[in-house]
C-alpha cells in the first residue's frame, strides 16, 4: 500500500485525480513530511444479530452438565461424540460446528469470545433490548442518539467535523499548514451497509446508510445529474446545499470504488446473500481508505423459538451464514486486519432450557465475538456464572456477568481512540477497570 | 372579499386580546404580501399548497379559513372516504384487529403447525399462505396508506397534520411486540379525537390505552410489596420443584416463567418518567427523580387485561380443521381493555412536586396526577415551544413561546386556541421564518404527491423511501417520536435519496405512485407557449425561481430529452428534486 492509503487524500485535487487514474502521491508528500508512522487509520465493525441468538449453542458450555439436563433435544453434543459435536476450544467451550470457519482464527489468537456479556436491564423485550444496545443506555428510553454515533461526534476534529482524532498530531499539522482541503467525507466515517441508518449510527455527526453500493448515486445521472449539481450549490448557504455538496462528494469518492467488478482477494468466498453482500461492500470500502472508521451490518432469522435444530436446522443455518461472512471478510482484508475490529452483538441471549416446541425463548445474557490483529485472541473472556438453577439469572437464563458497554467501551478507547466514555455511554459510570482484556 | 377588508379582519385577528402581543418584526426590506402569507399558511398547515388551495384562502381569509380548518367536523370530505374503505385496519376495532391479526405467540402455534410433521405438505402449503394473511405488517401497511391517503387527498389538511403532531408526542413504536395491532386504536381512539379538545383529554387517553401501557411498560409496573409477594411464591415454587422428577421440572419451570413473565413485579419508572419528561412538563419542567419514583407508584396497577384473558391467550393454540386454519377464540376486547388493578397499586402517600397524594386514593389519584400535570404552566410552555418548533422555526423566538404557552393556560389547554393562535401569531408570519424549514421525508413525499395529483394505491415503495429517509409512519423507536427540529432531516445520502425520488416518482419508477401529468398539465403554457414559468409557479407558489428557471432552461438546450413528453419529465423532475422544493 502506498502512502495515499494509509493517508487520508486531499479532497478535491486528488479526488480528481484518483477518478483518471493518477497517483496522487506527488500532491500528498509534502504533507506526509513528519507524519509517517504514526497510528494509522482504524476501523470497526460491527454486526448485529437482531433476534436474539442463542449464545448457549453459538459458543457452547460443554463442560456444564446443567446445559445437556436442559436440552434434550437441541444440544450441541460435547466435542469428541461424533459428527455435529462441538468444535472444543479450551476442554469446557466449542464452537457450535456450524462456525467452523472461524476455529482457525481462535486457535490462532486473533479471536476472542465474551461470554454471558449482556445489558443490566432485565428486558425480555427484543425491541427494548435492541434499543438499549443501541443506545447504549440501558434503561434510558429517551436517548435521542445511537453509541457509534457519539464515537463519532468523540473522536471529530473540532475544527473541521472530518476525520478522526486517532491521528490528531497529523491532522493538526495538516490545519497548520493550511492544507485542510480536508481529508474524508464525513459521512463516509460511519458507514452502515442498510437500507435505513440503524439507531446505533443516528445523531448529530453525519453517518450514511447505504444497502448496496452499487445504487449509490443520482439515479439517471445523464439525464438530471448535472442540472442537480447546479442547482445545489454550496454559495445558496442553506442547509440542504450544503448536505448535497457532501453527498456529491461521496458519490465521486465511492464511484471510484467500482463495486460491480471487485474482486475479494485472499481466496475470500462471501455467502450469497444481502449479508454476504454487505460484508464484501465493507472489505472494500476499508481497501478504498475512504476514511470509513466505522462500519455496520446486520443479520436476521436468530429468534428461534420454534425447532432451533442442534448441529443442523434453523440456527445451524444463520451460524453458518456468519461464520463463512465473517472469514471472508477476515481473508479478504489480510494485511489490513491489523487495524480492524470486527465485532458481533445480539441483544440477548436465550434461555437454558429448550421449550416445548424445540426451540428457546428469550433470556438474558449472551456471548460476543471480537476478531482482528489488535484483539488478544484464543481466550475466552469474561466470568463464567454457571449454569445451576440457583445461579440463573430470574431462575432460567444465564446471567450477566460482563456489561455490553465494558466491551464496547474498551473496544472503541482502545481501538479508536475514543476518550470520553462518559459521554458515549452516559450514566455508565465504568472505566479501564472494567475491561475484560479484549485488545491486546 | 376585498383586499382591504381582508386585510382588517387579519389585522383584527393579529389583535384579538390576548392572541397576538409582539409586533410583527420584517426581515429588512421584506414585505409580506397577503398572498405569501397565504401561501406560508399553506405550506406550514396543510400538505401542499396547491394554486386552487391558494385561491381558497385568499377568497376566505386566513382566519376563516382557519377557523373552517379547526372545526373538521364541518368538513364534508366526500372524496377521502372511498379511498379510505379501501383499507381495512382505518376501520376494524380493536378485537376485530386482533382476531384477523393475532398476538405473536398465536401466530407462533400457526408456525409451529406450519413447520410440523402432523399435516401434508400441500396442507403445509396452505397454512403458510394463510399464515401471511394474519401477518401484522399488513397493519402496518394499512397504517402507513391510510396516513399517506389522508395527507394527500383530506379536506381536513390541518386535523391530519395535527394528528400525525400529536402521535409523535405521544408517540408509541409499531414495531414492539403487541404493539402491532394497538396502533391503529391507539391513533383513532386516543389521538385522533383530541387534536383540538383539551390536553388533558389526550394525556388520560394515551395513559389508559393498551398501545401506550404496552409500549412504556406501565402495564407490568406492581407496588414494591407486590413484588416481594411475588418472590415468595417464586421460592416456594423452587422448593416445590427441586422435589420433581427432570424432566417434570423443565416443564413446570418453564410452565411458570412463562406466567411470570408477562407480569414480572415490581416499579417500573418508564412511563412515569416520560409522562412528564416528554408528554407534560419537559425535561426541564421542575421535577426530581424523586417525583419519578411517586408517579410511578401513583400508576402502579394501570394496566390491561384481566389475569385470565392473558393467560388464556398464552395457552392459546391454532389447529388445522377440516382443510382450513382455526385460530383461538379468545375474548380480545377483555385482553386489551384498561383496568386499574387494586392489587397491584401501591396504596400508600405520594408527594409529587410538593402536592401530596394521600393514601388510599386508588385509580383516581392518577386522574388527578394527569390533571396536575396537563395544566401545569411548565407542560405549556413544553408544549409551546414543541409547536413552534415545528411550525415555525428550529429556534422558535421566545415572545412566541410565551404567547402561545399563555394561550394555553389561559384556556385550560385547549387545543384549537392554542392551534388557532399558532397560527395567527405575527411570529408565524415574520418573513424571516418562511420557507426556512426543511421539509421532513414525509412531507416531501406527501406534498410531492398533492402538488402532481398523485396516486396513493399502493403504498409500499413509499414507505421503504421513508425509511431510508428516516422519517418512516409508526416506526420511530424512541418515545419522542420524530424530531420537530427540521435541519437534521438534510444529510448526504438523504439529499441524494430526494434526488432519486424525485426522478423514479415522475417517471413512474416507484410502484404504485405516480403524477397525474395530465391535471397537472393541464393549465400550463400559457406564456410563450412555454410550460416551465406556469409549472414552476404552481409547485412553488411564492419562491424566488428564476435561477432555477435559468438552469432547467440550458439543461432542456444541453442535453435535449425526446420530444414534450421527454421535457416535461425531466423538468417536473428537476422541480421535485430542486432545493426550493425541499424547503417550506
Amino acid at each position: 500500500m502506498n502512502g495515499m492509503g494509509r493517508r487520508v487524500f486531499v479532497k478535491q485535487g486528488a479526488l480528481a485525480l484518483m477518478a483518471l487514474g493518477l497517483p496522487p502521491d506527488f500532491l500528498l508528500q509534502p504533507l506526509l513530511a513528519g507524519t509517517q508512522g504514526l497510528d494509522r487509520k482504524k476501523t470497526l465493525i460491527c454486526i448485529f444479530q437482531r433476534g436474539a441468538v442463542d449464545g448457549l449453542s453459538m459458543v457452547v458450555p460443554f463442560g456444564e452438565r446443567g446445559y445437556y439436563d436442559s436440552r434434550r433435544n437441541i444440544a450441541i453434543q460435547a466435542p469428541g461424540s461424533g459428527e455435529g459435536s462441538a468444535l472444543d476450544l479450551d476442554g469446557f467451550f466449542g464452537l457450535h460446528p456450524a462456525l467452523k470457519p472461524l476455529e482457525e482464527l481462535f486457535r490462532r489468537g486473533e479471536m476472542a469470545i465474551v461470554h454471558a456479556v449482556g445489558s443490566p436491564h432485565p428486558t425480555r423485550s427484543h425491541f427494548d433490548a435492541q434499543d438499549f444496545m443501541e443506545t447504549g443506555t440501558p434503561g434510558v428510553k429517551s436517548t435521542s442518539d445511537g453509541w457509534l454515533n457519539r464515537v463519532l461526534q468523540d473522536t471529530a476534529c473540532a475544527e473541521c467535523g472530518g476525520r478522526t482524532l486517532q491521528n490528531a498530531a497529523a491532522h493538526a499539522a495538516d490545519h497548520a499548514a493550511g492544507q485542510v482541503a480536508m481529508a474524508t467525507v464525513p459521512s463516509l466515517r460511519g458507514v452502515s451497509l442498510t437500507s435505513a441508518l440503524p439507531r446505533i449510527l443516528k445523531g448529530g455527526h453525519p453517518a450514511l446508510a447505504v444497502s448496496n453500493l452499487s445504487d449509490f448515486g443520482v439515479r439517471n445521472d445523464d439525464q438530471v445529474g448535472s442540472a442537480f449539481r447546479r442547482l445545489y450549490r454550496t454559495e445558496r448557504g442553506d442547509a440542504v446545499s450544503a448536505a448535497a455538496e457532501e453527498a456529491f462528494e461521496a458519490v465521486r469518492v465511492l464511484e471510484a470504488i467500482d463495486p460491480d467488478r471487485y474482486q475479494p482477494s485472499g481466496g475470500a468466498v462471501y455467502p450469497d446473500g444481502d449479508f454476504g453482500r454487505s460484508l464484501q461492500q465493507i472489505a472494500q470500502l476499508v481497501k478504498a481508505d475512504v476514511g470509513m472508521e466505522i462500519a455496520f451490518a446486520d443479520l436476521g432469522g436468530w429468534d428461534t423459538h420454534v425447532r432451533q435444530g442442534g448441529a443442523q436446522g434453523q440456527l445451524a443455518g444463520r451460524l453458518g451464514q456468519l461464520g463463512e461472512g465473517i472469514r471472508a471478510l477476515y481473508d479478504d482484508l489480510g494485511d489490513r486486519m491489523e487495524d480492524v475490529v470486527i465485532m458481533t452483538m445480539s441483544e440477548f441471549g436465550r434461555t437454558v432450557a429448550e421449550n416445548g416446541s424445540g426451540g428457546t425463548d428469550h433470556g438474558h445474557a449472551n456471548c460476543m465475538l471480537a476478531l482482528g490483529g489488535s484483539v488478544r485472541g484464543g481466550r475466552i473472556l469474561g466470568d463464567w456464572p454457571g449454569l445451576e438453577r440457583e445461579l440463573l439469572y430470574e431462575g432460567r437464563d444465564l446471567a450477566v456477568t460482563t456489561d455490553f458497554r465494558d466491551v464496547f467501551g474498551e473496544v472503541v478507547s482502545g481501538h479508536l481512540g475514543a476518550e470520553h466514555l462518559d459521554r458515549i455511554f452516559p450514566g455508565y459510570g465504568g472505566d479501564a477497570t472494567r475491561y475484560r482484556g479484549v485488545l491486546g | 372579499m376585498s383586499a382591504l377588508t381582508r386585510a382588517t379582519l387579519y389585522i383584527a385577528v393579529l389583535f384579538l386580546p390576548g392572541l397576538a402581543k409582539a409586533p410583527v418584526v420584517y426581515a429588512q426590506g421584506a414585505e409580506a404580501t397577503d398572498r405569501d402569507r397565504a401561501v406560508h399558511l399553506l405550506q406550514r398547515a396543510t400538505y401542499g399548497p396547491r394554486p386552487q388551495d391558494i385561491e381558497q384562502v385568499l377568497t376566505v381569509g386566513i382566519a376563516d379559513w382557519l377557523d373552517w380548518q379547526l372545526h373538521p367536523e364541518r368538513i364534508t370530505d366526500a372524496a377521502l372516504a372511498p379511498l379510505l374503505d379501501r383499507i381495512p385496519v382505518v376501520s376494524m376495532s380493536l378485537p376485530e384487529l386482533l382476531g384477523q391479526y393475532p398476538p405473536s405467540q398465536v401466530l407462533r402455534s400457526v408456525r409451529e403447525l406450519a413447520q410440523g410433521t402432523s399435516l401434508s405438505e400441500s396442507e403445509r402449503r396452505t397454512l403458510r399462505r394463510e399464515l401471511g394473511e394474519h401477518s401484522p405488517r399488513r397493519i402496518l401497511d394499512g397504517l402507513a396508506t391510510a396516513r399517506i391517503t389522508r395527507a394527500v387527498h383530506s379536506e381536513r389538511q390541518l386535523q391530519e397534520m395535527m394528528t400525525t403532531f400529536w402521535f409523535d408526542h405521544f408517540n408509541v413504536f409499531w414495531g414492539k411486540d403487541a404493539t402491532r395491532s394497538l396502533v391503529p386504536d391507539y391513533e383513532r381512539s386516543a389521538i385522533r379525537p383530541h387534536v383540538f379538545g383539551k390536553f388533558e383529554d389526550m394525556v388520560l387517553a394515551t395513559a389508559q390505552h393498551p398501545a401506550m401501557l404496552f409500549y412504556l411498560d406501565n402495564f407490568q409496573s406492581a407496588a414494591p410489596d407486590s413484588s416481594l409477594q411475588a418472590r415468595e411464591r417464586r421460592e416456594a415454587n423452587n422448593r416445590r420443584m427441586r422435589r420433581m422428577p427432570a424432566q417434570d421440572r423443565a416443564r413446570s419451570l418453564q410452565r411458570i416463567q412463562q406466567q411470570q413473565n408477562g407480569r414480572r413485579a415490581g416499579l417500573n419508572e418508564n412511563y412515569a418518567r416520560e409522562l412528564m419528561e416528554l408528554h407534560t412538563l419537559g425535561v426541564d419542567g421542575g421535577y426530581t427523580q424523586a417525583d419519578v419514583i411517586d408517579v410511578a407508584r401513583i400508576l402502579t396497577g394501570w394496566t390491561f387485561g384481566e389475569q385470565g384473558s392473558r393467560m388464556q391467550m398464552r395457552q392459546a393454540r391454532a389447529s388445522y380443521e377440516d382443510g382450513r386454519l382455526v385460530l383461538p377464540e379468545i375474548d380480545y376486547d377483555e385482553a386489551y381493555q384498561f383496568r386499574f388493578r387494586a392489587e397491584v397499586h401501591d396504596a400508600g402517600e405520594k408527594t409529587v412536586m410538593g402536592h401530596v397524594f394521600e393514601a388510599g386514593g386508588g385509580q383516581e389519584e392518577g386522574v388527578e396526577l394527569i390533571r396536575m400535570l396537563a395544566h401545569h404552566p411548565s407542560t405549556a410552555r413544553h408544549v409551546a415551544t414543541q409547536l413552534a418548533t415545528r411550525f415555525v422555526a428550529d429556534d422558535p423566538s421566545t415572545a412566541l413561546v410565551d404567547h402561545l404557552a399563555e394561550v394555553f393556560l389561559a384556556t385550560s389547554g385547549d387545543l384549537r386556541e392554542v392551534t388557532r393562535a399558532l397560527f395567527t401569531s405575527a411570529e408565524f408570519y415574520d418573513p424571516a421564518v418562511m420557507a426556512n424549514r426543511v421539509k421532513s421525508p414525509f412531507l416531501l413525499v406527501t406534498s410531492t404527491l398533492r402538488m402532481t395529483y398523485g396516486r396513493t394505491a399502493n403504498t409500499r415503495a413509499l414507505m421503504e423511501l421513508l425509511g431510508s429517509l428516516g422519517e418512516a409512519p409508526y416506526l420511530a423507536e424512541p418515545p419522542t417520536g420524530y424530531p420537530e427540529t427540521s435541519e437534521q432531516w438534510a444529510s448526504g445520502g438523504a439529499m441524494l435519496t430526494r434526488m432519486n425520488f424525485a426522478t423514479s416518482y415522475v417517471t413512474g419508477q416507484l410502484r404504485g405512485v405516480g403524477p397525474d401529468g395530465n391535471r397537472l398539465f393541464r393549465e400550463m403554457g400559457n406564456r410563450d407557449g412555454e410550460f416551465l414559468p406556469d409549472l414552476v409557479d404552481a409547485l412553488l407558489p411564492g419562491a424566488d425561481a428564476s435561477e432555477l428557471i435559468a438552469v432547467i432552461r440550458e439543461d432542456l438546450q444541453a442535453n435535449p430529452p425526446e420530444g414534450e413528453r421527454g421535457s416535461r419529465v425531466r423538468t417536473l423532475s428537476l422541480i421535485l428534486g430542486s432545493p426550493e422544493f425541499q424547503s417550506h
